[in-house]
């Protein structure tokens, strides 16, 4: 306890914690069960039906500053707005310089009553951070639930996003994206470098200086490495970069192409491209014994495996018909079928974490626009048009967002929007940003550390 | 001066044991011009005949070059050819795929187009009509039994799947996508680790349909149930059956794979 | 000038067959001119020019023609066939090689095989459509198309390898159907 470690924001405490929420939620209000499970269907047919719960201004204990309380509601409440499950709106006197935002969120006031509220206590003594989040009852006051987060200043952002996804978890039942991160690449003089940022687009930093084309990063589960291909060496082979040293190392180096790396649900491998055997095929590397089993074995190009979130399947691009068109096969290679999308040119293939969905890209006379099939309904909705090239589309953890590169404004952007096409927000100001990957929500333990 | 008239001496004496006349030597110069224009003319022709000899040589090598290059590009178009014929082959099942799952459409819709001209019995045309519509009804109701327990498969909700595949199994055994429902009992078994279940439900594809385009891969996933569940030797016999009769088929790549990595 | 100026336009055989004939007959005649004028006659013009003999052997070369032996005399060989390697070009969404892309090849085949010792890498480009991933394999297809017909060519696999840079490296930064039909190539570096 004396190492300034947050111990609640472990994420195995975390969880239990939750369980204990849920459960006490559930017996406590048992006439809101039905009212739950309606947002949850709500939320998933609209985007516009979130659950509204008030933020009250933080209470400040010690050293704690109005400015320290005030970046905490500011924080929750866009982490809580991007949960796209909850909408949250500042009581009026927290609501003190309302950016496009929340101006967003006022002109949306809900209509009926609010139900919920959320109340956090923060204090500050010798750098030394406490924040606490309390759930009430808005009609009586009830607390529901608390929960205390410890750490220090410099990570009060990674604090709050911890708060806001447990508010999410025990409101809803969704896990949050609000710890969530996303890699991209982005063109730095004739290289490419990859760049992380938080799930909103704060905090960008470059993780890598390595002057050479660095592409196609993808997600550890545990939100503390990403794979990607690199010309390091001349030759693009697949890397491995821990976050938290900064250290990289070779996941495979070989004759030949190595791209598009997809880390599978179970985190224990990692499918890829590789041309080393003559041609570009499908491979799934075992990551601890780097044991490889090639699954596909064709003439034309396979390209841009991603999982099913099962790990029981893997869709595919591959242009063996002619022309590039969606694949399914299982993680064994076998019972491969094509996915009955009639457009002429489809790629990018990406597997929603519920399961039912999967996003892809298709040429359109602007470039490329999203689109998503339906694997239930054998349904395809096109999700953008008439806004510039828009590539690369990545689920956010609770599938209820996309990430994606678009021209729109320009050059090349990251953009997030809901499921459905609406609410699209610009992530990036760089230019040539490309390859967005969402990390799934977590964070490494080191993270709540606090510096000494 | 000794010397010259030597040399005069002999010279004379020389002209004089000669048989030649100075008209001769005049004659012999001609001669020698002659002899070295004809030399000269020979080298030219010499050099000429050089000059050709090493085009020839170029033009012999040039022509197996053409020949080597033709040889390539013969290559290429018969690479090229390969392809072409392998992206139609698969287009043309892929379009097969897509007929076989049709016929129950279109048997749907043919009722209405059939009643002949002179059929005038208007009550026959409701019936068919009714017939039609609930045939339409239970087509989609088959389409959407199978859609959502594949869909939960997709979800990971394994067992709820296998019910529903069951269940449509049960409605309708002779429907298209029987073969394919009675794959995915397999691999809802398979995937929650179930192997003697999937072993049984991947024997079911195999001997109930077995013209069903779902056979290789159930036997390659019956296999690989085998080797999971420590039943190898039962396993190696069914990869060499698989290679042996689909020896074109991803399936069978895989198969000589695995069969490679399994103890002998 | 020449009484056998004509003979210039004969065919090659009889030309050789002449020739042979020729210098036999200047042989005898100088023999059998060997009278007391034939050394007076020989010191002047002929011995200023070699003896006969060497004259068959070792005639002045001629301009060296443009196709010269590649496998032969190396040195000589590298000055001759300049090490320029041109670009090959392909359709959209394609790797397989056009018929200007199979003559390119062929002269870039012929520049190889003159110069064994250079190593190249051959870069496989694609235009800005497509994504990230789908072009790293075509431009990988690309690449290795070019670098197989190489092969059937006669080049050494061993002097060629191949990379793919996907759409990451284009040479014209235009978003044009001009710009892009430059951009999907085949690129010749020197290791």
């Amino acid at each position: 306890m004396k190492n300034y470690r947050s111990s609640e924001s472990d994420s195995r405490c975390v969880d239990s914690i939750l369980w204990a929420f849920v459960f006490l939620f559930v017996s406590a209000l048992p006439n809101q069960i039905l009212a739950q499970t309606e947002v949850r269907l709500r939320a998933e047919t609209r985007s516009s039906a979130r659950l509204p719960i008030e933020l009250k201004p933080s209470q400040l204990r010690d050293q704690a500053t109005k400015e320290l309380g005030q970046r905490i509601v500011d924080i929750l409440d866009n982490d809580l707005w991007t949960s796209s499950v909850v909408a949250a709106y500042q009581t009026e006197e927290s609501r003190a310089n309302p950016d496009a935002l929340r101006l967003e969120l006022a002109l949306s006031r809900p209509t009926g009553p609010i139900r919920f509220a959320v109340q956090t206590k923060v204090s500050l003594v010798q750098k030394k951070l406490t924040l606490e989040g309390q759930l009430l009852d808005s009609a009586t006051n009830k607390t529901l639930d608390q929960k205390i987060y410890r750490g220090c200043p410099e990570n009060l952002r990674l604090l709050v996003h911890a708060l806001a996804d447990d508010i999410v978890h025990s409101l809803t039942g969704e896990k949050g994206i609000a710890k969530s991160r996303i890699a991209f690449t982005a063109a730095t003089g004739d290289s490419k470098e990859i760049f992380v940022m938080e799930f909103d687009g704060s905090n960008l930093r470059q993780a890598t200086s390595l002057k050479s084309l660095n592409l196609t990063p993808a997600w550890s589960n545990d939100g503390r490495e990403i794979v990607f291909t690199s010309y390091q060496r001349g030759n693009p082979d697949l890397f491995v970069l821990d976050l938290i040293p900064g250290r990289m190392s070779y996941l495979i180096k070989d004759n030949g192409l190595h791209s598009a790396p997809a880390w599978s649900p179970d985190g224990k491998k990692i499918a890829f491209v590789s041309t080393k055997d003559g041609n570009a095929e499908i491979y799934v590397m075992e990551i601890y014994t780097k044991a490889l089993q090639r699954l596909t074995q064709h003439p034309a190009i396979d390209a841009s495996p991603s999982w099913s979130p099962t790990g029981r399947e893997l869709v595919f691009t591959s242009d063996r018909l002619g022309n590039p068109q969606l694949f399914v096969m299982d993680a064994e290679g076998t019972n491969l079928r094509r996915l009955p999308i009639d457009l002429s040119y489809n790629d990018s293939p990406a597997w929603s974490p519920r399961g039912d969905k999967i996003a892809f890209v298709s040429r359109t006379p602007n470039g490329f626009d999203i689109f998503v099939y339906d694997l239930g309904t054998q349904a395809v909705a096109q999700l953008t048009s008439k806004a510039g090239s828009n590539e690369d589309p990545c689920w956010s953890p609770d599938g209820y967002r996309l990430a994606f590169s678009s021209t729109r404004d320009g050059r090349s952007e990251i953009y997030s929007m809901l499921w459905d096409g609406t609410d699209v927000r610009r992530l990036t100001y760089k230019g040539a940003c490309t390859s967005p990957a969402w990390s799934l929500n977590s964070r490494p333990a080191e993270e709540f550390l606090c510096k000494e | 001066m000794q010397n010259l008239l030597k040399s005069l001496a002999v010279l004379s004496a020389l002209l004089m044991v000669s048989c030649a006349t100075r008209k001769e030597v005049v004659n012999l110069k001609n001669d020698s011009f002659y002899i070295r224009s004809q030399i000269d003319s020979l080298r030219a022709e010499q050099r000429r005949l050089r000059a050709t000899i090493v085009r020839l040589t170029n033009l012999t090598e040039q022509s197996t070059e053409a020949n080597n290059r033709l040889r390539a590009d013969i290559q290429v178009q018969l690479n090229q050819l390969g392809e072409q014929s392998q992206i139609l082959n698969d287009r043309l099942e892929e379009t097969g795929r897509r007929i076989s799952n049709l016929p129950s459409k279109i048997r749907l819709t043919t009722p209405v187009m059939a009643p002949s001209p002179d059929t005038t019995n208007s009550a026959t045309r409701v019936d068919t009509a009714q017939v039609n519509a609930a045939a339409r009804r239970q087509l989609e109701e088959t389409q959407r039994l199978y859609d959502s327990a594949y869909r939960d498969f997709v979800k990971g909700q394994y067992a709820l799947a296998q019910q529903g595949f069951v269940q449509y199994l049960q409605m309708f055994p002779e429907s298209d996508l029987a073969d394919n429902a009675q794959y995915w009992i397999g691999e809802c078994n398979y995937s929650q680790k179930k192997y003697a279940e999937a072993i049984q439900a991947f024997q079911t594809v195999i001997t109930k349909y077995p013209e069903g385009e779902k056979v290789p891969a159930a036997m390659l996933k019956m296999s690989y149930a085998q080797i999971a569940s420590g039943k190898t030797a039962a396993a190696k016999e069914n990869l060499a059956a698989l290679i042996k009769r689909f020896p074109q088929a991803n399936e069978a790549n895989l198969a000589r794979t695995r069969l490679q990595e399994l103890p002998h | 000038m020449f009484r056998f100026h004509n003979a210039k336009f004969k065919s090659l055989q009889t030309m050789a067959a002449k020739s042979t004939l020729l210098i036999m007959a200047a042989l005898t005649l100088l023999v059998f001119s060997g009278c007391p004028s034939s050394k007076k006659m020989t010191e002047t013009p002929i011995s200023a020019n070699e003896p006969e003999a060497s004259t068959v052997t070792t005639a002045p070369e001629p301009a060296v023609p443009a196709y010269q032996r590649p496998t032969e005399e190396a040195a000589p060989a590298e000055s001759a066939v300049p090490f320029a390697l041109q670009n090959v070009y392909f359709e959209f969404d394609r790797y397989d090689l056009t018929p200007e892309a199979l003559q390119i090849l062929a002269d870039n085949a012929r520049v190889l095989k003159a110069h064994p010792e250079a190593r190249v890498v051959i870069e496989g480009h694609c235009d800005e459509r497509g994504t990230v991933e789908y072009n790293l394999a075509l431009g990988d297809k690309r690449a290795k198309a070019a670098k197989d017909y190489l092969v059937s060519l006669g080049v050494t696999p061993s002097q060629v390898s191949t990379i793919s840079y996907g759409k990451e490296r284009p040479i014209d930064m235009n978003h044009s159907e001009e710009a892009w039909s430059r951009n999907r190539r085949a690129e010749f570096a020197r290791r």
